[in-house]
């Protein structure tokens, strides 16, 4: 039987190196949810989620409540992708050289791009309830928790957002048939 | 429109050409990390915890060893012959014999 994030987040205080490992594990996807979020960027995603998980296992002691330890570390992971995507802003760089998609076929790169570009309609609560439920599967009372929200609003958020995405995903379909005709996904 | 709670829930989109790439080895790499400076962190909180109260024994010793202020305004005269002179019930040729001494 798998050991509750409680009993992890205990024992990982005592300094217990497998349960960092099994934190890591568990909560990484959902870190890199919450950045993407933010970022809309899937290698920057990946890189603040990891420098931020980094973060808060190191001071994994300051986690008073362990049983909160998701929401703990999505504000954490929050706070890091907005300092990281104010930093981007300054630096104003183009957003393809940092897509490390390009080892993925052309096709698979125009469908990450369009849903990105999806995704960016929605409102950044909207991106963190559907990432966090569509892509590490999270339940309505795990978001209502981690995200200070009522169950209900949380269905709400991901109702709204998903019919959004496929509003947004239904027009940009031509353009991806397109791209995908002439294997052109860069 | 807000949904109802019993309104039929729109069909997920496939979100996974946006999963990340995660292997063993960045969960490795991410978990030793973390360990490495949580030990780093800890070891400075307690140097410099170990410092702190060695400053504060040092200010203490310091403190106890000054001279006493009390002990500096106790060593002083308490009065003199002006102090006197300001008394009403002290004869003035008493004082002037006071003065007189103090003169020679």
């Amino acid at each position: 039987m798998a050991e509750s994030t409680v009993e992890l987040v205990t024992r990982a205080k005592r300094g217990d190196a497998s349960a960092f490992d099994q934190l890591v594990r568990r909560h990484l996807r959902a870190a890199y949810a919450v950045a993407l979020a933010v970022l809309g960027r899937p290698a920057d995603a990946d890189d603040v989620a990891q420098d931020a998980f980094i973060a808060a296992l190191e001071r994994i002691d300051d986690c008073r409540e362990p049983a909160r330890f998701s929401g703990w570390l999505i504000k954490i992971v929050r706070n890091r992708a907005l300092n990281a995507l104010e930093k981007r802003r300054l630096r104003d760089a183009d957003e393809l050289t940092h897509d490390r998609a390009s080892d993925q076929a052309p096709t698979d790169v125009a469908l990450r791009r369009h849903l990105l570009a999806a995704l960016a309609t929605l409102t950044s609560v909207q991106r963190e309830i559907v990432l966090l439920h569509d892509l590490d599967g999270w339940s309505h009372s795990e978001l209502a928790e981690a995200l200070g929200l009522s169950e209900v609003n949380c269905r709400q958020h991901l109702f709204t957002a998903r019919r959004a995405l496929r509003a947004e995903l239904s027009a940009l379909a031509p353009a991806r048939r397109e791209e995908a005709r002439h294997g052109t996904g860069t | 429109m807000e949904p109802e709670p019993d309104m039929p829930a729109v069909e997920s989109v496939d979100l996974s050409p946006l999963a990340p790439r995660h292997t063993d080895e960045v969960y490795a790499r991410v978990a030793a990390r973390a360990i490495e400076l949580r030990k780093l962190r800890r070891a400075v909180v307690r140097r410099g915890a170990i410092a702190v109260v060695l400053a504060a024994a040092a200010a203490l010793v310091f403190w106890l060893s000054a001279p006493r202020h009390d002990a500096a305004i106790q060593a002083r005269p308490s009065r003199d012959v002006l102090d006197l002179g300001m008394r009403s019930d002290v004869d003035p040729f008493e004082l002037l014999d006071l003065g007189g001494t103090h003169a020679q």
